[in-house]
């Protein structure tokens, strides 16, 4: 398996404040990884550490294989783009331009690359209107182009969706989908909207408290979040000698409750249990949303 | 470095500050030129060239704290700056660049301003008579390199202070400080009536300052060593670059 970015224990410090503890998180070459976490819980602290923004205060990691200690390491920060919570665009100049500004920044030979970035991105028709009275959206847009230029192996997103209106987040998702499926580019997407997260990303990391609590893939989370009835018995053994002689698919929680995977017929169910003497408390149908899923992850509300 | 330099250079020119920066000096030693040719002619004086062509660098110090602040506060505001280490570029190189540009820019400030102030002079005065071409030239050329000094300056200050609202008031304190202190300097050193009076230590730190401090320069009067102008101006230019590079590596961005 190849990573574009590992991370190993790292630590991040502000005063007496851990805003990164021994955090390890792995990003694989081609994903798009949602990175998920409530505010304050350490997202774009990590990302500002990955960019260079700001040092680690203990650990390491590796960025396109090359460590944080590596003189390389700025060499290969080049292959890399990225909109840090509000897109660095240059706000009295033109969409153009501000590409214009990033080519040279970057030491492009040529600017060809830039009207196809501008179409793009969706912002060819803004002629010489200055990025300042762009809307949120355009701007995002044309931070995402801007991170864009040089052909990045890896872009780095900060909550692109904050503030976009519906259309916009579409735009932002099919032109991240694009890009990932087209020219094969990894994202790191870090958001706190879980179910649009929940329609791009292919990986995920659950961040709380500094650390990353789980990594998963997009399979595996969908398996966690399935639909699912959830059966209240007077004992989950009858339930399980029942659930296997009908071959369907179930998990024991504990001694009276279970999961049932398999849509089933509630009368031929309730038959069975009746022969079986044992009694059905309640059903109730379960869809763990993304959002539950990630509550339950992180000890719920309580965990402030 | 030059991909920066070219970089910071495009924003610079494609932004509003330094058009503005430009019309402001000529529009400044125009009307500064009329309202003195309006009050000589007035008591049956008249406007001599020099008069024209110091008009703006004697506030040149001022302009050139200004402009500069105005002209990269917006790299922090907008978030450009941290673009610039996102894209791999080192912390030390985005301060030297900065650093370096503040003061090219402060000169084709001054460089602007002398130009203007030879285009003033042909409206409202008889001719050069009162400079030969030499002492024009050495007077410009005094002024550009202090004026690159005082930009590097500037830069510098707003890079360690990070584009906050301290840089603003810090960069025209400093400004004012020097300011003074010239004013104290020249008036001591070179007093109007009568002899200068100082001696010992003062006479030779009043004496270095005038000799070697890049603020000292911006005076309406010709008397610097260019030579000892020059070693002051890359003095203050090579601390100013040292400083920022050095506090700027450490610095981390939010």
């Amino acid at each position: 398996m190849e990573y574009i970015f590992r991370t190993n224990s790292l630590c991040k410090k502000y005063g007496s404040f851990n805003a990164l503890t021994n955090l390890n998180m792995n990003i694989e070459k081609g994903s798009i990884y949602g990175f998920v976490g409530k505010n304050g819980a350490g997202k774009t602290t990590l990302i500002r550490t990955l960019c260079g923004l700001q040092h680690p205060t203990s650990g390491s990691f590796e960025l396109f294989g090359i460590a944080n200690d590596d003189k390389k390491i700025t060499k290969a920060r080049r292959r890399i783009g990225a909109v840090v919570e509000s897109p660095a665009i240059c706000k009295d100049m033109s969409a153009r331009d501000n590409l214009v500004q990033q080519y040279l920044l970057l030491g492009l030979p040529d600017f060809k690359g830039i009207d196809e970035l501008l179409e793009l991105v969706g912002l060819a028709d803004t002629g010489r209107k200055k990025a300042g009275k762009f809307s949120l959206g355009m701007r995002q847009r044309l931070g995402i182009a801007i991170a864009l230029c040089g052909n990045p192996d890896f872009i780095i997103l900060d909550e692109p969706t904050n503030g976009l209106d519906p259309q916009g987040i579409i735009e932002i998702r099919e032109l991240i989908l694009k890009l990932n499926k087209e020219r094969g580019i990894t994202f790191l997407i870090s958001s706190h909207i879980l179910d649009e997260l929940s329609r791009l990303a292919n990986h995920y990391g659950f961040i709380d408290k500094g650390h990353i609590v789980r990594e998963m893939s997009a399979e595996e989370l969908r398996q966690e979040c399935r639909k699912s009835v959830r059966m209240k018995v007077s004992d989950t053994k009858i339930l399980a000698k029942i659930m296997d002689s009908k071959n369907i698919e179930y998990k024991v929680i504990d001694d009276s409750v279970a999961d049932i995977y398999t849509e089933i017929n509630f009368s031929d169910i309730a038959k069975s249990f009746a022969d079986e003497n044992c009694t059905i408390f309640t059903m109730e149908e379960r869809d763990e949303s993304l959002e539950a899923f990630y509550l339950s992850l992180l000890g719920g509300s309580h965990n402030d | 470095m030059t991909n920066i330099l070219y970089s910071d250079l495009h924003r610079i020119i494609k932004g509003k500050v330094f058009t503005l920066g430009l019309a402001l000096i000529f529009g400044y030693t125009f009307f500064v030129s009329l309202i003195l040719k309006i009050v000589l002619v007035s008591v049956n004086a008249d406007l001599s060239s020099d008069d024209v062509l110091t008009a703006f660098p004697t506030s040149a110090p001022f302009f050139i704290a200004a402009s500069i602040l105005f002209l990269f506060i917006g790299d922090f505001n907008d978030g450009t700056i941290r673009n610039k280490i996102m894209c791999g570029v080192k912390k030390n190189t985005v301060a030297a660049s900065a650093i370096v540009l503040g003061g090219i820019i402060s000169s084709v400030f001054v460089i602007f301003s002398q130009i203007s102030g030879l285009v003033v002079a042909k409206i409202f005065t008889k001719g050069y008579e009162s400079m030969t071409a030499v002492e024009i030239a050495n007077f410009s050329l005094r002024n550009i390199i202090a004026a690159f000094a005082a930009g590097c300056f500037m830069a510098m200050i707003l890079m360690v202070l990070g584009g906050t609202k301290i840089a603003y008031v810090a960069g025209l304190v400093v400004t004012f400080l020097f300011r003074v202190a010239t004013g104290e300097v020249a008036d001591k050193l070179y007093p109007e009536t009568g002899y200068c009076l100082l001696t010992g230590t003062k006479l030779q730190v009043y004496t270095l300052y005038d000799r070697y401090c890049p603020y000292a320069f911006f005076t309406g009067v010709n008397y610097h060593d260019l030579g000892k102008c020059l070693i002051g101006c890359i003095i203050l230019s090579l601390i100013s670059l040292a400083i920022g590079m050095i506090v700027y590596e450490k610095r981390e961005f939010k």
